[in-house]
């Protein structure tokens, strides 16, 4: 479980994150939206401890990210949005390889998660390629291959259908309803919920670093959330 | 994406297959050999170093697009010297050549080490040959190495966008001044930047110095033979 708890995040002198607490239960799967700065990628960087609050504090599974930050990395796994920025190797297989190593984890079960992880998004026939070569779509799928790779607890998605075709954004959503039914918690942070809304059972509006509206997403788009520059789904119009 | 310049590309030639650590080491000892070499072995040096190259399947094209800006400060040095030394014109111009055509042979050496190494070998290397001292924390070394080696492509390749995003707006038709003023500023700041998100990407993946690695390096025979004619070619360099 991942609890904030009266969190806030300065950034260039402008709280981008005010007073936020919220409970994320294990196993859920939580739409995190709003419009353009409103902190949804700030919420998810304390999710993963790349980023720790000025006051109030974040937990995950009862353990302040703040005092344990490794332990949130290694349970929360993180894409970020610019899918591109996030690959730090030279071949697929190296970069997917990456969180496995840091784990410490010994060559066969490296291999192994490696194999596994491609499978999941279908990209065994990319591990030999440079990811100078790899498309868009290509790009975001090996970039949550080595999150699931490291198999956190908890994946926290920022605008995972971002610069997709219909194809890659089909393929990311299968792997990560795929992964919520295997027991993992999913939260995904994006502008467009019509892909999500029929899977999410909870979603998160943030303004202006505050949790605005907190409910289901049936309650939520019935009411619309153009006010906080979220586009209702074809379903609610 | 376009393959930026200085990147790793897979190949199985022999160079590729040649371990990690005796690359560098060849690197290493080519490189202070050719400190002394004069303007005939620098010239032997660098037909090898370009057979070499293109066995490994690095045209000679791709050499030269690549490092040309290196390639015009070596030229703007050679001039300098030449106008400079007390010899003379021609002496000085003809050291001047020397010395840059070193620099050269160098750069082409480091360029195809880069392209036939990956980073993640280039890691290894490094904490292996860093595992022997005392108190230093070879991980982090080796970590650090194979990142700088990744994050060289990534600035040429900003450096790309960035020279994309001018003229895309007709900003050739400045001034050449105003061009470099614009690229550097820009290019500088998107460096930071992304030296930034690549920090952020490795810590988001819980990095720590207590790593393990999917590749192991294995050292053969042939890598000892490689060494060998790497310090013959320096001592040649160094004698001759």
């Amino acid at each position: 479980m991942i609890r904030f708890e009266g969190v806030a995040h300065e950034r260039d002198g402008e709280r981008a994150l005010d007073g936020v607490s919220l409970e994320i239960d294990s196993g859920g799967f939580v739409l995190l939206l709003g419009r353009n700065g409103s902190g949804k990628t700030t919420l998810l960087r304390h999710m993963n401890a790349l980023l720790t609050p000025d006051e109030g504090s974040v937990l995950v599974d009862g353990v302040p990210t703040d005092e344990d930050g490794e332990g949130a990395r290694r349970k929360v796994g993180m894409v970020f949005q610019d899918a591109g920025s996030q690959i730090v190797a030279e071949t697929v297989k190296d970069d997917v390889a990456f969180g496995p190593e840091n784990l410490g984890l010994e060559t066969d079960e490296i291999r192994e998660r490696v194999d596994e992880a491609v499978s999941a998004v279908g990209a065994t026939a990319l591990l030999d390629r440079s990811p100078y070569e790899l498309s868009g779509g290509e790009l975001r799928r090996v970039a949550l291959a080595g999150v699931l790779a490291m198999r956190p607890d908890v994946l926290a998605l920022d605008e995972p259908l971002a610069d997709l075709d219909y194809e890659g954004e089909k393929a990311v959503v299968e792997r990560v309803v795929g992964a919520n039914q295997d027991g993992k918690t999913v939260v995904v942070a994006t502008h467009d919920a019509e892909p999500f809304v029929d899977l999410a059972e909870r979603a998160v509006v943030l303004e202006d670093g505050s949790v605005a509206e907190d409910g289901t997403p049936d309650e939520l788009f019935s009411r619309g959330l153009e006010g906080y520059g979220v586009r209702t789904p074809c379903s609610y119009r | 994406m376009t393959r930026p310049k200085f990147a790793y590309r897979d190949g199985d030639t022999f160079v590729h297959g040649v371990d990690a650590r005796a690359k560098l080491t060849a690197l290493v000892v080519v490189s202070l050999g050719l400190t002394w070499a004069s303007a005939g072995v620098t010239a032997a040096v660098g037909v090898v170093t370009y057979l070499v190259a293109r066995s490994a399947g690095v045209s000679a094209r791709e050499l030269l697009r690549d490092v040309r800006l290196v390639l015009v400060i070596l030229v703007v040095g050679t001039v300098a010297r030449a106008v400079s030394d007390p010899a003379g014109l021609v002496p000085g111009a003809v050291a001047g050549t020397v010395a840059s055509a070193r620099f050269v042979v160098i750069i082409a050496l480091a360029y195809t080490v880069s392209a036939t190494t990956r980073p993640g070998d280039i890691r290894l290397a490094v904490e292996s040959f860093l595992e022997p001292l005392p108190s230093v924390e070879e991980t982090d070394w080796g970590t650090m190495f194979a990142t700088a080696a990744r994050f060289f492509p990534l600035v040429f390749e900003e450096s790309r966008r960035v020279r994309d995003a001018r003229k895309a707006r007709l900003g050739e038709r400045r001034s050449w001044y105003s061009r470099v003023r614009s690229t550097a500023f820009t290019l500088l700041i998107r460096t930071f930047r992304r030296a930034d998100t690549v920090a952020l990407a490795v810590e988001a993946r819980a990095y720590s110095s207590e790593r393990s690695s999917l590749r192991g390096l294995v050292w053969e025979r042939t890598d000892t033979a490689f060494i060998l004619v790497a310090c013959s070619v320096a001592v040649v360099a160094v004698v001759v």
